[in-house]
């Protein structure tokens, strides 16, 4: 049976090693322990890790070990350019409508873009950043577009909860 | 015969026709012309003399429509249930200039949320993971997908044709599994003659050549060569589809095979 400094340790491990973000509920799962203890072992796992060069991060659910930001410049000199992904203006809109309008056909994106959103949202899914979710009941049946974890991911955010809502921005133009 | 309709509308007084051309040279914004009242005004004025040769005005109304329908919404709206029983529909419709204005409000709206997802994704960028550095090894169809691309159409057909000269030229040859003891006999002596030559690179050529194989014999000793593969024993590399298979023990195998020799 492990004891709280092990666990933690055990912890900062499968974080270290997970390419994705690991929920407290598989770790309780997986070590067979309670999930109060992983949720305790984790508040410690932070305390422990401040002032070092590495955070935990709640992202889609999950926690994630990362390296903090004001050390990035010096990280990038060392690794050179690192796997990233970035997204065109369009893709930009496209996922903002998504976010706050989902699920949503295809044509009620273009209604609002104005035009034909067909190539982003098919590179959207390739970079598994929207899914079909199902549906429209409307005429033709139209697909239903989401966004997914990776999208959560790719901001950083643990939930479309943390998001602003949408009128926050009506006073930025 | 050419007939003039006149259209009498909220900021145009005039014939069909004027209001075609002014709506064209922009003169008027299309969005603002309501082509029920067009319409009504044109059906208005031919039902008074039914004439199924007066069927311009109709041509003209349509260039209208097309141009609205161009001007709109590119998309096709989606209507819930609800809309469509709802009875109390307001006399006064929304005018189409404020539609416009609203989804150019919405439009900047989820561009400002766009501009904000930039930012935060930009934030979240400065936070490294270890997977974005582990490169590992990378799969070996890697190598075959850059040599696919590099090919052309003529490189195409003249491997279809070995293909097909091989379907033809030789016959199938069928190897009894169950023949154990001869399989496992190859396996041995495969390994064997793989495990001696190791720190260099065998091919599958040398394996049969070594041994003066028969077709049905070279069928026999790719199979043993399959089954160390799977096994993990000896790991096989081929450069190019069709090209040489070269084999080399794995280093594990080797590490294994070098402690249960005898001193």
């Amino acid at each position: 049976m492990l004891n709280l400094n092990e666990t933690v340790n055990v912890i900062q491990g499968i974080l270290f090693l997970s390419p994705l973000p690991v929920s407290t509920k598989d770790i309780a799962e997986h070590l067979k322990i309670d999930a109060a203890l992983v949720e305790h072992a984790i508040i410690a796992l932070e305390k422990k890790l401040e002032g070092g060069g590495l955070e935990l991060m709640k992202v889609a659910g999950g926690f994630e070990l990362v390296t903090r930001s004001e050390y990035s410049e010096h990280l990038r000199a060392f690794f050179g350019k690192l796997d990233s992904t970035r997204l065109s203006r369009a893709a930009l809109e496209t996922l903002s409508i998504i976010t706050y309008k989902q699920p949503v056909t295809r044509n009620e994106i273009e209604s609002v873009r104005g035009v034909n959103s067909s190539g982003v949202l098919k590179s959207l899914l390739d970079r598994g950043l929207i899914n079909i979710t199902g549906k429209s009941e409307a005429i033709g049946r139209p697909f239903l577009f989401s966004t997914t974890d990776d999208f959560l991911r790719y901001l950083g955010v643990d939930s479309l909860e943390d998001l602003p809502a949408l009128d926050s921005f009506e006073k930025k133009f | 015969m050419y007939y003039e309709i006149n259209i009498e509308i909220p900021g145009f007084e005039g014939t069909l026709d004027l209001l075609v051309q002014w709506v064209r040279r922009y003169e008027i914004d299309i969005v603002d012309v309501r082509l029920s009242d067009v319409a009504r005004q044109v059906a208005g004025e031919l039902l008074e003399d039914v004439d199924l040769l007066r069927f311009s005005p109709f041509l003209t109304l349509s260039k209208l429509m097309f141009i609205k329908s161009r001007t709109l919404l590119p998309g096709e709206e989606v209507l819930d249930e609800g809309d469509l029983e709802d009875e109390d529909v307001p006399e006064d419709e929304e005018e189409p200039t404020r539609v416009r204005e609203r989804l150019e409000e919405v439009y900047k709206t989820v561009k400002a949320a766009g501009e904000y997802f930039k930012a935060i994704a930009a934030e979240n960028n400065k936070r490294l993971r270890s997977f974005q550095t582990r490169r590992g090894e990378l799969p070996e169809f890697i190598d075959e997908i850059a040599y696919i691309e590099q090919i052309t159409p003529f490189d195409l057909m003249i491997t279809m044709n070995k293909i097909l000269k091989r379907n033809m030229d030789q016959p199938v040859y069928r190897v009894k599994v169950d023949e154990a003891q001869l399989l496992s006999d190859r396996i041995s002596r495969v390994f064997d003659f793989v495990f001696q030559r190791r720190g260099t690179t065998v091919s599958f050529d040398d394996v049969i050549e070594e041994q003066k194989q028969e077709k049905p014999e070279v069928v026999l000793s790719f199979l043993a060569v399959v089954f160390l593969v799977t096994q993990g024993k000896v790991v096989a590399r081929q450069q190019t589809p069709y090209g040489d298979i070269y084999l080399t023990i794995r280093r594990s195998e080797r590490r294994a095979s070098l402690n249960a020799e005898p001193e």
